[in-house]
C-alpha cells in the first residue's frame, strides 16, 4: 500500500510549508486522495471471495494504484491451534474499479460486482 | 568502458509484495487501469527513496494534482518537453558539487518527451554519460493531450491524427539508439512481467553506479488503445508474446535477451504468436487490414535484424541475467 | 588590495562569475558570447577554480540544466546571445517561474536573418515579459561588478527570481578596458553562500511545478510583480552595501550625468551612455544645457525614479538601439517605457521626447552622431 516513505526529515516540516506559503515558491506536499477519493470513480467493485483465495499475491503487485494489501488474521482451526493467514484486502477508498485485480488472479477468486451506491 | 559487478538477480513475488515503497501515493489523478501508474509505482520501489525525479509534460504531471498537494512521496521538479535529460544533467553536476553522491537524478518521460521532441536532450545527456537513470513509459501515443501519433506508434495503429488508415511508418527504435551511444545500462521492460522489470529497475540503479542508463518500459493506455482497463497487464504481455516487444538489457554494449524474447530469438516458430492476437482487442486496430498485419510483420523482422546485430557481442548460449 | 588588469568584457564576466563561486556552469557556444564559456571551461579544466561544467547541446539544454542545478541548490550560471536566447526563451519563463535565482549573461547581438553578429538589444527585448531582472552594463568594469550585484539581488529571499546581464557583443565583450578586480575575501562578505530555502532533496520530499487552480495562479503571477518591485529597494541597499565594503560605488537603478540644471536630457542604455556623456560636454561647450540619463536596470523599470528626474525638462532624446515594428512612436522600446513613465506629469512639467533609433544591426554609434541628432531638432 503506498505510504510516505520512511526516513524523511519531518522536523521543521510545519516551519518549511509555513516559510514555503510566505514565499509563494509553487511547491507541493506529498498527500494521499490529491484528486479526493477516488473510489467514487467506479462503476464496478473487485470483490474478493476468500474461500477461493491462495494469497499469492498477484493482485497487489499488479494493482495499478496499490490499494490492495495483505492483512494477517488468524484462522481458528478443529484442533484449537491457530492459523496464521495472510489475506488481500482492497481499500475501497481509493480503488478506481480497473479490475486488473480480476484479471490476474490465476484462480479467479476476485469477482467483479456493478457498484451499487 | 566502467566494468561493474552484475550478478544474476532473482525477483520472488514476496519481495515485491513486502517492499511497500512506492513515490506514487494512491488517490491521484491517473485514469483506472492506468499502465503507467503500475510501471511507476514498481519501478519506484526498486530505486528506492534517494532519488531526484525529473517530469516533463506528460500524464504523470497532470496525475500529481494542484499545489500545495502532491501525489509523489519525492523529491520532483516538473520540466518543459524538451528539457528533462538537460535538467537532470544539471541536478547530477549541482549533487556532485555538493557531494551528495547517493542521490541519483531520474526522468520520467513519455513516449513523445523521449523519442520526439525530447530526443535531442535525451542524446546529449548520454553522450555526456551523466550520472542519470531515464526512463521512457512508452504507451506509444500522446496520451495526455487525446491519443495523438507519436513517433513511438507502430505502424497499423489509427491515432487521432491518423484515424483512418492508420500510421504506415515504423515505430522509433530509440532502445537501439541509446545502445548505440556507449552508455552502461540500456533495457527494454513490459508491465506484463513485472518480477523482469522490478530486476532491471534494481540492477540500473543497484548494481550499474553511475552513468548513463536508459529503460524503456512499454505499458498500454486503455482509453488510448480503447481497451477495457482490466487487460492492462495481459495486453502488454501479449506485445512481448507476439514479438513486438522483445524484452532485453544491453550491458556494457553486450545484450541480453530475457525470459520469452530469448525463446523466441531461438526458436521464433515455436514461440511467436500471431500478430492478429494482439490486434484484435484494440480498438486502434479496428478493422485490421491484411496490408495493417504484414507491416506489422515487416516491422517485428526489422526490429530481430536490429537487435541481432548486438547479439553477436555476447555469449551464443544467451545467458540469463 | 585591488588588483588592477587590462581584460575584455568576456573576461570581465568570466571573473565576475569566478569571483561570485558559481557551482554549476552549462552553456553552448555562440558568437559573440564564447570567450565567457570558453574562459569558465578553461579555468575549471585547470583545477584553479572548482565547478562543474555542462557542455549542453542546446542553448534550451542550457537553461535546462541550469535551472535544475539552482533548484538543487547550488548557485548556477550560464551565457548566450541573439537566437540562442530565442532558442532558449520557453525556458526562461520557466526559471522565473520555478523561481530560480540563476544568473544569464547576454552578449547582445543582432536576430537573423539577414546574418548579422553585430550588437542589436533587440534579442534582450524578447526578455522583457519573462519575470527576468534585467541588468545593463556600459563597461567592462560594470560588467564584473554587475554579475556579483545580479546574484546578491535575485538570491534574496524576498525576490528570489533569476537575472539577466546584458552587454554589447563586439563592442564590449571583445574589447579590453582596465578593470579593478575586487578581493574574493570581499565578495564573500558581500555574496554569502546561497541557502535557497527548499531545494529538491529525499529527505524533504516536495514536489515543484505541478498544476495550480487558476485563482491561486492569477495571485502568484501578480506576485511576480510585485516581487521584481520589491527588487528595486533591495538594488539601492545592495549597492550601499558594496560602497561600504570596497570604497567604489558600483551603481544601482540609475546613472546621470550633468543632470541638475540640463534642458536637454539624452537617455539611454549600455555603452551608448558612455558616448552621451562625451557628447553632453560637446553640448555644453556649444551653450545648450545638456546632461545624460542612463537606465543601469531594465526590469524593474525605474519609473518613479525617471519620472522624478525628467519632471519639467523640455527635451527628452531617447536613444534605442532595439526595434518593436509596427508598435507606438519610432518603435523604440526604451522609449516606450519611458512616455509611459511620464504620462502621469502635468503638462507643464511634460517634456518633449523624441524616439531615436540608433546603431540598430550593430551600426556604430559615435557621440558626434548624437550631437548632430540634438543640434538637428533643437
Amino acid at each position: 500500500m503506498s505510504r510516505i516513505p520512511e526516513g524523511i526529515d519531518l522536523e521543521g516540516r510545519e516551519e518549511r510549508k509555513k516559510r514555503v506559503k510566505e514565499m509563494f515558491l509553487p511547491r507541493g506536499y506529498p498527500s494521499e486522495g490529491v484528486a479526493g477519493k477516488t473510489g467514487s470513480r467506479r462503476t464496478m467493485k473487485p470483490v474478493i471471495d476468500y474461500n477461493k483465495c491462495i494469497g499469492c499475491g498477484q493482485c497487489i503487485i499488479h494493482c495499478p494504484e496499490g490499494v490492495i494489501d495483505f492483512e494477517i488474521r488468524y484462522k481458528e482451526l478443529p484442533n484449537g491451534r491457530k492459523l496464521k493467514q495472510r489475506i488481500p484486502k482492497i481499500d475501497y477508498d481509493y480503488c478506481k474499479g480497473c479490475l486488473v485485480c480480476v484479471s490476474v488472479c490465476p484462480v479467479k477468486a476476485i469477482n467483479a460486482e456493478i457498484e451499487v451506491k | 568502458m566502467v566494468e561493474f559487478d552484475i550478478k544474476p538477480i532473482r525477483v520472488t513475488n514476496e519481495e515485491l509484495i513486502e517492499n511497500r515503497f512506492s513515490n506514487i501515493l494512491k488517490g491521484n489523478h491517473a485514469c483506472a487501469g492506468c499502465g503507467g501508474t503500475l510501471a511507476m509505482r514498481i519501478i519506484s520501489k526498486a530505486f528506492g527513496r534517494n532519488v531526484i525525479y525529473v517530469i516533463p509534460a506528460s500524464c504523470s504531471s497532470v496525475r500529481q494534482g494542484f499545489i500545495p498537494k502532491s501525489a509523489m512521496a519525492c523529491p520532483v521538479f516538473n520540466t518543459a518537453f524538451a528539457s528533462a535529460a538537460a535538467v537532470a544533467s544539471g541536478i547530477a553536476a549541482a549533487l556532485k558539487y555538493q557531494g551528495r553522491d547517493d542521490v541519483v537524478p531520474v526522468v520520467r518521460a513519455g513516449d513523445g518527451g523521449t523519442v520526439d521532441i525530447g530526443l535531442a536532450t535525451l542524446s546529449g545527456a548520454a553522450e555526456r554519460q551523466t550520472n542519470m537513470i531515464y526512463v521512457c513509459y512508452d504507451n506509444e501515443e500522446y496520451g495526455n493531450t487525446g491519443y495523438q501519433r507519436s513517433g513511438a506508434t507502430p505502424p497499423g495503429a489509427r491515432t487521432t491524427t491518423t484515424p483512418i488508415k492508420g500510421k504506415r511508418e515504423f515505430k522509433k527504435p530509440v532502445p537501439v539508439l541509446m545502445a548505440d551511444h556507449g552508455v552502461p545500462y540500456v533495457a527494454t521492460a513490459s508491465i506484463g512481467y513485472v518480477p523482469d522489470m522490478y530486476k532491471k529497475a534494481y540492477r540500473a540503479r543497484r548494481q550499474i553506479k553511475n552513468g548513463f542508463r536508459y529503460i524503456h518500459v512499454h505499458f498500454t493506455c486503455p482509453p488510448g488503445r480503447g481497451t477495457d482497463p482490466r487487460d492492462c497487464v495481459g495486453l502488454a504481455k501479449l506485445a512481448v508474446d507476439t514479438g513486438l516487444r522483445p524484452l532485453y538489457e544491453v550491458i556494457n554494449g553486450k545484450r541480453y535477451l530475457n525470459g520469452i524474447s530469448k525463446k523466441q530469438y531461438l526458436e521464433p516458430d515455436k514461440y511467436m504468436k500471431p500478430v492478429e492476437e494482439y490486434l484484435k482487442y484494440q480498438r486502434r486496430y479496428r478493422g485490421y487490414t491484411e496490408e495493417d498485419v504484414e507491416l506489422l510483420n515487416r516491422y517485428r523482422d526489422r526490429y530481430r535484424d536490429l537487435i541481432k546485430r548486438h547479439v553477436k557481442y555476447t555469449n551464443p548460449e544467451l545467458e540469463e541475467i | 588590495m585591488t588588483e588592477y588588469k587590462v581584460l575584455s568584457g568576456s573576461d570581465a564576466v568570466a571573473r565576475g562569475v569566478r569571483l561570485s563561486r558559481v557551482g554549476v556552469i552549462a552553456a553552448y557556444p555562440i558568437t559573440p558570447q564564447t570567450h565567457i564559456i570558453e574562459r569558465l571551461a578553461e579555468r575549471i579544466e585547470a583545477g584553479e577554480y572548482n565547478a562543474q561544467f555542462i557542455p549542453v547541446e542546446s542553448e534550451h539544454s542550457a537553461m535546462s540544466a541550469v535551472i535544475g542545478a539552482s533548484l538543487t541548490g547550488v548557485r548556477a550560471f550560464t551565457a548566450t546571445a541573439s537566437q540562442g536566447l530565442l532558442y532558449m526563451i520557453e525556458m526562461l519563463y520557466r526559471a522565473a517561474g520555478a523561481r530560480a535565482p540563476l544568473v544569464l549573461a547576454l552578449a547582445n547581438r543582432t536576430l537573423g536573418p539577414p546574418r548579422n553578429i553585430r550588437a542589436e538589444r533587440t534579442d534582450l527585448m524578447a526578455t522583457r515579459d519573462t519575470g527576468f531582472l534585467i541588468f545593463f552594463a556600459k563597461n567592462n568594469q560594470e560588467a564584473l561588478d554587475m554579475v556579483i550585484q545580479a546574484y546578491k539581488v535575485a538570491e534574496n529571499r524576498d525576490v528570489l527570481m533569476p537575472a539577466l546581464v546584458s552587454l554589447e557583443g563586439f563592442i564590449l565583450t571583445h574589447t579590453y578596458a582596465g578593470v579593478k578586480i575586487p578581493d574574493q575575501e570581499i565578495v564573500d562578505e558581500f555574496l554569502p553562500p546561497y541557502k535557497p530555502p527548499v531545494y529538491l532533496d529525499p529527505k524533504r520530499p516536495l514536489t515543484m511545478g505541478n498544476p495550480m487552480p487558476p485563482n491561486m495562479h492569477h495571485e502568484y503571477r501578480i506576485d511576480f510583480h510585485k516581487r521584481l518591485l520589491n527588487a528595486k529597494e533591495l538594488i539601492k541597499k545592495a549597492a550601499k552595501e558594496r560602497e561600504k565594503l570596497t570604497g567604489r560605488f558600483t551603481g544601482d537603478l540609475i546613472e546621470t550625468y550633468m543632470l541638475e540644471d540640463a534642458d536637454v536630457v539624452l537617455v539611454s542604455m549600455g555603452t551608448i551612455a558612455e558616448e552621451m556623456e562625451v557628447a553632453v560636454d560637446k553640448l555644453r561647450e556649444d551653450g545648450i544645457k545638456a546632461g545624460s540619463l542612463r537606465v543601469r536596470v531594465f526590469r524593474p523599470f525605474p519609473e518613479e525614479e525617471i519620472r522624478e528626474l525628467l519632471a519639467g525638462r523640455k527635451h527628452v532624446f531617447v536613444f534605442t538601439r532595439s526595434l518593436s515594428p509596427g508598435s507606438v512612436g519610432n518603435g523604440g522600446q526604451l522609449a516606450m517605457e519611458i512616455k509611459a513613465s511620464l504620462y502621469e506629469l502635468g503638462d507643464d512639467e511634460k517634456p518633449k521626447i523624441h524616439d531615436v533609433l540608433v546603431g540598430l544591426g550593430g551600426k556604430d554609434v559615435p557621440y558626434s552622431d548624437l550631437v548632430k541628432i540634438v543640434k538637428g531638432v533643437i
